[in-house]
């Protein structure tokens, strides 16, 4: 009866019992693995459940006499990775003698040289874990070590490299840091916010290295370079940011400049401000607002008052709201718009709106 | 009978045609599903492994966080509303802000904002970014004039005008979509903006994983035990999301070729959106026609940009458990994908387009839209070889275990990478009842919805108005304690 023409029956038998066995072996993984991580997350909850207080009497520095350390340098081999890994979630979250207190016990379980030794192992998810333990225990003398991890193939590695030189805080490391944002063999780069976090935790030593990235080819490292001169803030950066500004061709980064400048620049600034607010880019010339009201001078008023009138509805109200935000004199301009037919008495009669919500809830006039 | 002499010579004739080719069939777009698997796994392992150094606490912390306006159409929804706004505004983030965008509710949906959160009239100069329908009507805002709150009242337009509205009136960088019966895991503003700000020049859009909420335990607008459904058509549903929603899309993110982000939990860079026009209000698949004109718009500008997926299950919704509502879901989304692809058909095999050209799209075209055809016609012309006696029931039965056999094993495999890495169903009896949907799921399920498929696909092809039919919810089991 069968139609010899079609798909011969011993050949679909054959990819059948294939089938057959495939779903066999993947039911097998997914009980296994569950059976497993249950047993494994029953067996950690006891250990842990022994030793929370020690740990917590460590990590609060409540420790005195060094009883709670002892114990927790002392556990059994079978108990050490379960130990180990709290403690690393520990030191993450804590600082000072509780962080040195709970490095020790990471010490005392061999775990900096297991470290060491691991950042040139084979698996990149061991170099990548082995940099960020020496991170945690603040090994500084590591942090040489641990710089190439920023050019790393593995881009967690490159991760927790830098994650770890944050911790380390060595300012040696900020050249390496930001030629990781946009290194030549790999298409993606050092995430963007752990560089800046890095830059953010070295001390002023990185500055040059900072101004000289902003002239940088790369657009992504440009603007780590102007979002770490605004976020720090670092004030000798000035001159260098005015000279980009003239330059930059790259939106994002032309507004994280103008962000910076916000944040470091003075009265000087402020017709230059005034100029980006007009930009035909909206995320520069919002950018341009919030810099002309972090300058908070009283000229800043004069600067934003003309922007009320902008004819965009989102640039004319940002600049509303900043005016209020300058106090008595920036809601005094505000009540002249408000009182005033024109495109800028929405706007103004918006902000002061929010001005008299916010000091009714707060009991204020 | 002469005829049907004719029609077992007709059918035997196609079938020795065709059966090499449907088989071939099948086994391609089940390898894709299986490599899309093995695409996102390389993804989830890195995410888990990344956990301990990741840095999600100093995330929260971090001076370079963009600002995110979430941005919610609701139409009479006043039952679950108020519950929605209060977990959106109390998710995890230095700086987000909530719309909310009553798109013509007839029931007392806005009433219950007003009185939940005391709003109060304003007057702003409405921005005209994106082109909309129907202007907002009033504008309001929190008495305290700090709870970052807008609630805009609109007539009745339908949700893509709705959420242009919204854009308009967005004042962060980042605008987040979110349907109003959707949950948000706490954490979720910090997940989505963190392709953002690891990559500030060049992501412009990012998409989420969506999983059902059904079933699972809810209070306060938080997902607080997750859970299988318990009824078949939404535990189908539920791997349905897993293998094709969850791990498809990572999988084609991976490949920097993803074609689509759900309208119901996605983020855009605002000047990104507004530089394409928004949603386009005609389009019956909006998301994927916006995704789709993002991708055309920057290629052709020759602009680097990027579009990513968030492996992370961070949105919960209801997902249809009867069949009607999940015909007219269905029937609609496959309307949707067909008038998006005809509409961007230029870009089918366009080597201008890069992978997305030669790959992504004419995935689409193939395994996505053609699918529900062939498998209907090749079961079709299998049955009548069988009740014409050109097939024994042997042979028969063992051409269909063969066809959904592999189907199984890449949903297993789903499910398999599911339990490696989130593993977010924690009862056994959960994993039961996943292990039997994945056997289920092809024994009327798939037919069904490939039917209702080609119903849509009918329906746009013959010119018929699309009728969007009301999405019947049964709300969320909510707890006590």
């Amino acid at each position: 009866m069968v139609s010899p023409t079609l798909v011969a029956p011993q050949l679909l038998t054959v990819v059948l019992w294939v089938l057959v066995w495939a779903a066999i072996f993947l039911l097998a993984v997914t009980l296994g693995s569950r059976a497993g991580r249950l047993w494994r997350e029953r067996r950690e909850r006891q250990v842990l459940d022994e030793l929370r207080p020690a740990m917590l009497a460590v990590a609060s520095g409540e420790d005195d006499d060094s009883s709670a350390l002892g114990r927790l340098t002392t556990v059994t081999h079978r108990r050490v990775r379960v130990v180990d890994r709290t403690v690393s979630t520990m030191l993450s979250k804590v600082k000072g003698e509780p962080a040195r207190a709970l490095a020790r016990v990471l010490r005392a379980h061999g775990r900096a040289d297991w470290a060491l030794r691991g950042l040139a192992s084979k698996r990149s998810i061991r170099r990548a874990y082995s940099a960020w333990i020496l991170g945690l225990m603040r090994e500084r003398e590591s942090g040489s070590k641990i710089v190439p991890l920023l050019q790393d193939r593995s881009m967690d590695v490159v991760v927790a490299a830098a994650r770890a030189l944050t911790l380390l805080g060595d300012s040696k490391a900020a050249r390496p840091v930001m030629r990781a944002v946009a290194p030549r063999r790999r298409p993606r780069g050092l995430p963007s916010w752990v560089a800046v976090e890095s830059l953010c935790a070295f001390d002023d030593a990185v500055a040059p290295v900072v101004a000289e990235a902003t002239a940088h080819p790369q657009p992504s490292v440009r603007h780590v370079a102007a979002t770490v001169i605004g976020t720090r803030p670092l004030p000798r950066a000035a001159p260098v940011v005015r000279k980009r500004l003239a330059v930059e061709e790259d939106p994002r980064t032309l507004a994280a400049l103008v962000e910076a400048l916000g944040e470091i620049g003075g009265s000087f600034d402020l017709p230059m401000l005034s100029r980006f607010a007009q930009h035909s880019d909206e995320t520069v010339a919002l950018a341009a607002v919030d810099a002309l009201e972090e300058i908070g001078l009283p000229s800043s008023v004069d600067a934003l008052a003309p922007l009320v009138a902008d004819t965009r509805p989102r640039l004319s109200e940002r600049a509303a709201v900043a005016l209020a935000e300058l106090g008595p004199r920036g809601r005094e301009r505000l009540r002249t718009f408000a009182d005033a037919p024109g495109p800028a008495e929405l706007p103004a009669t918006y902000a002061l709106q929010l001005v008299a919500m916010r000091s009714a809830t707060r009991g204020l006039d | 009978m002469d005829w049907i002499e004719f029609l077992r010579a007709a059918v035997a004739a196609v079938l020795a045609f065709v059966a090499w080719p449907v088989l071939v069939y099948f086994l391609l777009i089940n390898t894709s599903y299986l490599a899309m698997i093995v695409l996102a796994t390389v993804d989830f392992v890195s995410h888990r492994r990344r956990v301990p150094f990741a840095g999600r606490e100093e995330l929260m912390r971090s001076r370079t966080m963009p600002g995110i306006s979430v941005v919610t159409a609701m139409h009479n929804e006043e039952m679950g509303i108020r519950v929605a706004v209060e977990s959106f505004l109390s998710l995890q983030h230095p700086h987000h802000e909530v719309i909310v965008v009553d798109d013509g509710s007839t029931d007392n949906g806005f009433e219950v904002l007003r009185k939940a959160f005391d709003l109060v009239p304003v007057s702003r100069r409405m921005p005209q970014d994106v082109a909309v329908l129907e202007a907002p009507t009033s504008i309001h805002v929190p008495r305290d004039g700090r709870t970052r709150l807008t609630v805009v009242r609109k007539a009745n337009s339908g949700r893509s005008d709705s959420v242009n509205a919204g854009v308009n009136l967005a004042r962060e960088d980042l605008v987040l979509f979110v349907d109003s019966d959707s949950i948000l895991d706490p954490g979720a503003l910090l997940a989505v903006a963190r392709p953002f700000i690891e990559d500030p020049i060049t992501t412009v859009a990012a998409g989420g994983v969506i999983r059902a909420a059904n079933g699972c335990r809810v209070k306060g607008g938080r997902v607080l035990d997750v859970r299988m459904p318990g009824k078949p058509l939404a535990d189908i549903q539920v791997l349905e999301y897993l293998r094709a929603f969850h791990l498809g899309r990572a999988g084609w993110s991976r490949i920097n070729a993803l074609l689509l982000i759900s309208g119901a939990f996605g983020v855009f860079r605002r000047d990104a959106l507004i530089s394409v026009g928004g949603f386009d209000t005609k389009s019956i698949g909006e998301d994927f026609e916006l995704v789709m004109r993002l991708h055309k718009t920057f290629r052709r500008q020759r602009k680097p940009y990027r579009v990513t997926f968030l492996t992370e299950p961070i949105c919960w919704t209801e997902v249809p458990d009867t069949a009607p509502v999940l015909r007219r879901q269905r029937s609609r989304w496959h309307r949707g994908l067909w008038e998006t692809l005809w509409a961007y058909r230029g870009m089918l095999f366009n080597p201008r387009y890069g992978r997305l050209g030669l790959m992504a799209v004419p995935y689409y075209w193939i395994f996505e839209l053609i699918a529900p055809l062939l498998e209907l016609a090749g079961l079709a012309l299998i049955v009548l070889g069988f009740a014409l006696g050109l097939v024994s029931w042997q042979y028969f039965l063992l051409f269909m275990f063969v066809a959904y056999a592999y189907a199984i094993i890449v949903t297993l495999a789903a499910v398999t990478v599911e339990e490696l890495s989130y593993h977010k169903y924690p009862r056994w009896r959960d994993l039961g009842i996943t292990l039997i949907a994945a056997v289920l799921e092809n024994a009327g399920y798939r037919q069904l919805t490939a039917w209702w498929r080609l119903e849509g696909w009918f329906a746009a092809l013959t010119g018929r108005q699309q009728k969007w039919g009301t999405m019947t919810r049964s709300g969320f089991t909510e707890v006590d304690s």
